[in-house]
């Protein structure tokens, strides 16, 4: 099933100029603390999760973290909104 | 329909249908980006004053929207090209522990440089058309990285005047900015450039116990500090676009941000002896500066050329836009690989 809407004529014409540029997002959350609940420390870009992998570990190299993950961004289903 | 509304109904469809329609969309719904603001700038205001962040675009107004993303360019300019600016002199390094250093540094501003671009590209900006097809006079960092950087000595002294200069400005953004977003990935970016700049202090204690690393020092000193005055830009009374609107984009205001600057720039140096074209004047409580200013530069030499005497703000506006000696060379470096890439895949 596709229900992807059609894509913006800016997404067509950076998609002609090829793939280089990762265009899946990745919402990066990580915890330093055992007693800390995960929070949301940034987002990455990468068509692949294990490029997702290396790109917030080195993009989010900030603290020692005790755990680190990824989610993908469109699977976020808003509850209360900010 | 409401926008939000809109926006609700759409994350329903949004799970099934993969990653594709990532592009441009906020965390919070599916809403595609590329739609204009939708708030008016009262309402933004009515946000601000009830201490609510704004999270993403779908609570700005399109002047909000331009004025953020203007700011966002000069921050992820300035990072962006201290990658290159720093890579020529840390090749200068003194042995492998501090080009481990200082390629770390580097690896840094690249993250701060990913930082605020990530965020533009949720404003809906094409980020490969900005940072990879811009001409190179069109990117916005402060003149002074456009003057060589091309000595272990310049490299930890940019370390102790740029990254400062970098801190006091993202200090302010961080405590003063309403864009939740970027006010949040501010932390990271604070904590490293405080390592940056004790980087250069200490390799300035370092290189001050001796005759000919206080010389390199102070010759450094002599260019790099004036620049750095420069970098936080026109005097208040000389500013022109004052339309931020209680939009929180900053908090102080250009001269605040230079005299936060100079309040720990000029202390490190007398603390070591050198001597610095300001010093604390006890009158008026502030910062002030010895030689005329504004002052035209040579850039060739690195040479400030007091004998001319104070120049006009226009006439350094002039330099700032024709940029310097190293804007071209640093900007390809940035952009070759994508276009040679690029090319390469078009002729296949
Ligand atoms: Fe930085
Ligand atoms: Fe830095």
């Amino acid at each position: 099933m596709n229900t992807s809407p059609a894509p913006t004529a800016k997404q067509q014409s950076s998609e002609a100029g090829g793939w280089i540029e990762d265009r899946k997002l990745w919402e990066v959350y990580a915890r330093r603390k055992y007693d800390e609940p995960l929070y949301q420390v940034g987002t990455v870009a990468a068509d692949d999760p294990d490029l997702g992998r290396v790109y917030a570990r080195t993009i989010f190299n900030e603290f020692p973290w005790i755990e680190m993950v990824l989610i993908p961004r469109d699977t976020i289903i808003p509850v209360i909104e900010a | 329909m409401h926008r939000l509304e809109w926006a609700k109904f759409s994350t329903e469809t949004a799970g099934f249908r993969g990653y594709d329609g990532a592009e441009a969309t906020s965390r919070r719904s599916a809403a595609p980006m590329s739609d204009a603001p939708p708030l008016t700038d009262q309402q933004v205001l009515e946000r601000i004053k009830n201490h609510q962040l704004i999270e993403s675009i779908e609570h700005m107004s399109p002047a909000y929207l331009e004025g953020i993303k203007r700011i966002l360019t000069v921050s992820a300019d300035t990072e962006l090209i201290s990658a290159p600016a720093y890579y020529n002199p840390a090749r200068a390094a003194p042995s492998l522990n501090p080009f481990g250093s200082a390629l770390a540094i580097i690896q840094d501003e690249l993250g701060h440089a990913h930082i605020a671009y990530r965020l533009m590209r949720d404003l809906g900006v094409d980020i490969d058309a900005l940072i990879y097809d811009r001409d190179p006079a069109k990117f916005k960092y402060p003149y002074a990285f456009d003057v060589p950087l091309t000595t272990w000595v310049e490299l930890v002294m940019a370390n102790a005047f740029y990254d400062r200069a970098g801190f006091v400005l993202l200090s302010d953004v961080f405590g003063s900015s309403t864009f939740g977003p970027w006010k949040r990935a501010l932390v990271k970016v604070d904590k490293e450039e405080t390592f940056h700049l004790r980087h250069g202090e200490n390799w300035m204690r370092k290189l001050s116990q001796t005759t000919e690393g206080r010389r390199e020092i102070q010759r450094a000193i002599d260019w790099m500090f004036l620049l750095t005055v420069e970098w936080f830009g026109l005097p208040d009374d000389k500013k022109r676009h004052t339309e931020q609107l209680g939009f929180g984009f900053k908090g102080k205001s250009n001269d605040e941000l230079r005299q936060i600057w100079m309040s720990t720039a000029v202390p490190l140096c007398e603390s070591l002896n050198y001597s610095v074209p300001a010093h604390f004047d006890q009158a008026t409580e502030r910062y002030v500066l010895d030689v005329p200013f504004p002052l035209a530069f040579d850039a060739e030499n690195k040479r400030w050329l007091i004998d001319e005497g104070e120049i006009t703000w226009d006439a350094v506006l002039g330099r700032w836009k024709a940029r310097g000696p190293m804007n071209q060379q640093y900007v390809d470096t940035i952009q070759r690989g994508h276009k040679e890439l690029k090319s390469l895949l078009a002729a296949a």
